[in-house]
């Protein structure tokens, strides 16, 4: 059993692309800055000196281009890991994404594999307006052929990037840059989290609280929140978005009767309608009240930080959303914090 | 003596059927009682008291209509019913006139729009349901049989939630629930559909049946077999009463089931993966329709006890499972299965292999169809039975002998006997 330690998020990331690389040659990384600059954010410090220019790869800003590259490696056989700096820019290589690497195994009738991981910080972080703060989950998951992958602490991380990197299908890794220096206990050497399974970080009877990723802390602290008042809520993070971990959901829902989807992204066709759909359907004897999801606000993110915290997802929406779902409202003290995007 | 009219519940409503009166003549009435559930053109309605009295006389049947503003029932001030008013529940029809008339000597209007109500205070759409639960509480509520309608609901908007249902069953259970369908689909349109939740038997059922029609490949082979002689015995026997008192064909197959899978052995096994387990005992399950479903009753040794024991044992067996009491070993032991619909005008059918067994027979009644002879055509007593077997462990061939076998035993039956 590998010993855990404390490190970050982002050290996390570092060791699993470490470990992976030290494990098969045919792994390598390519980006903006991830090489001389040692990453825009720091997660691929020291690589460059540990396996050398060919293996760490700095490119030009061209995510067109070497998202491009990373998947003609990847048919060909090589296992890329392709960061991009934020996941808003990965848009300029969406045609990449959705076109080539989502669909190529599947055109070509599995002749290729495509093992390459997409990966890099996504959502919003703080103050970095409409363009640089989107959540883009759901436009990933929304695309047969992509896995999409979340992950919400740093044992996740490493787990999660590790599977991921071994994965023969194309993944969206989606980090946070707010979580990056984000501790936690991380097992060394070998620590694995298979895709596709959601994991229970807190166990409550009243309501199931479904959500990944950097909303995980918010629903978290909303949880601690109720548990004053007296109500348990369950946490079911999801860790992979795609593919969904849809039994533990239902399983969860069963127990409490009540679900609510916490996500970071716009509301509208989002994964948490997917979720909710999927809950209505095959939990719907087991409802005692309509779904609810906590979503960013229908808005493009304004850049000024007071606006900014009121379009996000927060601890008081979440409990708000929690109370409403029991029946047990509280009269609104701040409209504006219990308002919420529905 | 303050009649009780049909009340016009809509606009397009012209006539309305009873679908319950829930007081029954001599009953004592207080305003605001519900005396009957009402069906129109549109819904279920409950029709409220709007007098006080003692129902003397119901004048519209429980299924019957009446047109919008004919008496349906008569209330008597409570002091001058009569011993005989309350039996005066005259079956005969109301008067149906294309038009009511209101009664000359009561002065009164035909009809109330105020003594209605609708089940449900929530005003909601035509159609819609009128008591607003969460899924949750409804299926608690439908697994012990409470009336939605005898709870408050706390959740938002009034809705019934789960602890409401919990709460009044731990209160000792709120009203049982009544007439299902009046509770759950007060206005289910004439096509609707109803939910029956599965008994346990027919959870079993489903859940075999899948299995086996998904994991063992079936073969059938069928066979026209001549029972002119079997009838003949089978009548004498019952004649002879004794123990072959109550003989049916389905005994007189069981013990020439019993010899044949003697015979050829190969269709008394079962499938265990690896390797062919075959049974020395011969213990024959009858697939038997019981209330909650079917089950499947096991006679023991078919092919060593004679048949009035056979007999005795099934009949006994079968009583013990329509009534749901079982002894041990009842339903446990079974190594091929006989299912028999010759009680209705079935000829033939291909039964589901109850696992693990190799086999099952289906037996079709027995019908008059004209036979050769010869150079003759004759008329014949002929039954069809479909041998439905596990092809991983049994052939066509096997089958062909078994049925040979059975074909030879009930043709000339008095090995059955002997």
């Amino acid at each position: 059993m590998p010993e855990p330690r404390v490190i970050t998020f982002r050290e996390a990331l570092r060791e699993a692309m470490a470990e992976e690389m030290e494990r098969d040659p045919s792994i390598f990384l390519m980006g903006e800055e991830v090489g001389h600059y040692q990453g825009a954010y720091k997660v691929s410090e020291g690589l460059l000196a540990r396996f050398g220019e060919k293996r760490v790869i700095d490119t030009p800003i061209a995510e067109t281009g070497f998202a491009g590259v990373g998947i003609g490696a990847a048919m060909v056989g090589l296992r890329p890991i392709i960061e991009f700096m934020t996941w808003n820019f990965s848009l300029t290589a969406y045609d990449q994404l959705v076109n080539n690497a989502a669909k190529l195994r599947y055109m070509a009738n599995g002749q290729f594999t495509l093992p390459i991981v997409f990966r890099g910080p996504g959502g919003a972080a703080h103050a970095l307006a409409a363009q640089h703060s989107q959540a883009l989950e759901s436009l990933y998951a929304h695309v047969p052929g992509l896995k999409v992958v979340m992950p919400a602490t740093p044992a996740d991380a490493k787990g999660l990037l590790k599977a991921a990197i071994r994965d023969d299908d194309p993944v969206v890794f989606i980090e946070s840059e707010v979580m990056y220096a984000l501790k936690g206990e991380v097992p060394a050497g070998e620590h694995l989290v298979p895709l596709g399974v959601a994991d229970v970080k807190r166990r409550g009877r009243d309501v199931t609280i479904v959500t990944w990723a950097k909303m995980l802390h918010t629903s978290l602290k909303a949880a601690e929140e109720l548990a004053q008042a007296g109500i348990e809520a369950e946490v079911v993070d999801l860790r992979t978005i795609r593919p969904l971990d849809t039994e533990a959901i239902f399983a969860s829902v069963r127990r409490t009767g009540r679900c609510l989807v916490v996500q970071e992204g716009w509301p509208f066709a989002g994964v948490a309608s997917e979720i909710i759909t999927l809950v209505v359907r095959e939990a719907f004897d087991d409802l005692d009240a309509p779904p609810e999801r906590v979503t960013s606000l229908d808005v493009p993110m304004p850049y000024a930080t007071n606006l900014e915290a009121l379009v996000l997802p927060s601890p008081d929406r979440v409990v708000a959303a929690v109370r409403r779902l029991l029946g047990r409202e509280q009269s609104p003290a701040r409209p504006a914090a219990a308002g919420g995007a529905r | 003596m303050p009649d009780v009219n049909m009340p016009k519940l809509s606009d397009t409503m012209e006539e309305g059927k009873i679908l319950r009166w829930l007081k029954k003549p001599g009953e004592r009435v207080a305003i605001g009682d519900i005396l009957a559930e009402v069906e129109t053109d549109k819904a279920n309605m409950e029709l409220e008291a709007y007098d006080e009295g003692v129902l003397s006389e119901v004048r519209v049947k429980e299924g019957e209509s009446a047109p919008v503003g004919a008496v349906i029932a008569v209330l008597a001030g409570a002091d001058d019913v009569k011993p005989a008013a309350r039996l005066a529940s005259r079956p005969e029809p109301a008067p149906a006139p294309a038009r009511a008339e209101p009664r000359p000597e009561s002065g009164r209007e035909p009809w109330r729009p105020t003594v209605v109500r609708r089940p449900e205070a929530a005003a909601e759409p035509e159609g819609g349901e009128a008591i607003k639960a969460s899924p949750r509480a409804r299926r608690i509520a439908r697994e012990h049989e409470i009336d939605l309608r005898s709870l408050r609901g706390t959740g938002p908007g009034g809705r019934i939630v789960e602890k409401d249902v919990e709460g009044a069953i731990a209160a000792g259970g709120a009203a049982p629930k009544k007439e299902a369908e009046t509770v759950s689909a007060p206005e289910a349109p004439p096509r609707g559909e109803r939910r029956m939740e599965l008994s346990r038997v027919r959870r079993t059922t489903a859940k075999r049946m899948s299995e086996s029609k998904r994991e063992v490949p079936h073969f059938y082979a069928s066979s026209d077999i001549r029972m002119d002689e079997a009838v003949r015995l089978k009548a004498t026997l019952a004649d002879l009463g004794g123990e072959f008192e109550g003989i049916t064909f389905t005994h007189l197959v069981l013990k020439a089931v019993g010899i044949a899978l003697t015979r050829v052995p190969e269709v008394n096994a079962s499938y265990d993966g690896d390797a062919i387990v075959l049974h020395d005992t011969v213990h024959v399950g009858i697939a038997t329709a019981v209330e909650t479903g079917l089950i499947v009753p096991v006679v023991h040794d078919c092919d060593r006890q004679p048949l009035g024991a056979l007999v005795r044992q099934a009949r006994a067996l079968v009583e013990r499972a329509r009534a749901g009491r079982f002894e041990s070993g009842d339903l446990i032991g079974g190594t091929f299965t006989l299912s028999n619909l010759g009680m209705y005008p079935v000829s033939t059918f291909a039964a589901v292999i109850n696992p693990p067994q190799a086999a099952i027979l289906a037996v079709g009644a027995i019908r008059d169809v004209p036979v050769v002879e010869g150079s003759h055509v004759v008329p014949g007593r002929l039954m069809t039975v479909t041998l439905s077997c596990d092809h991983r462990i049994i052939d066509g061939v096997i089958a062909g002998r078994f049925l040979a076998e059975l074909s030879g035993l009930l043709t000339r039956p008095l090995a059955l006997v002997v």
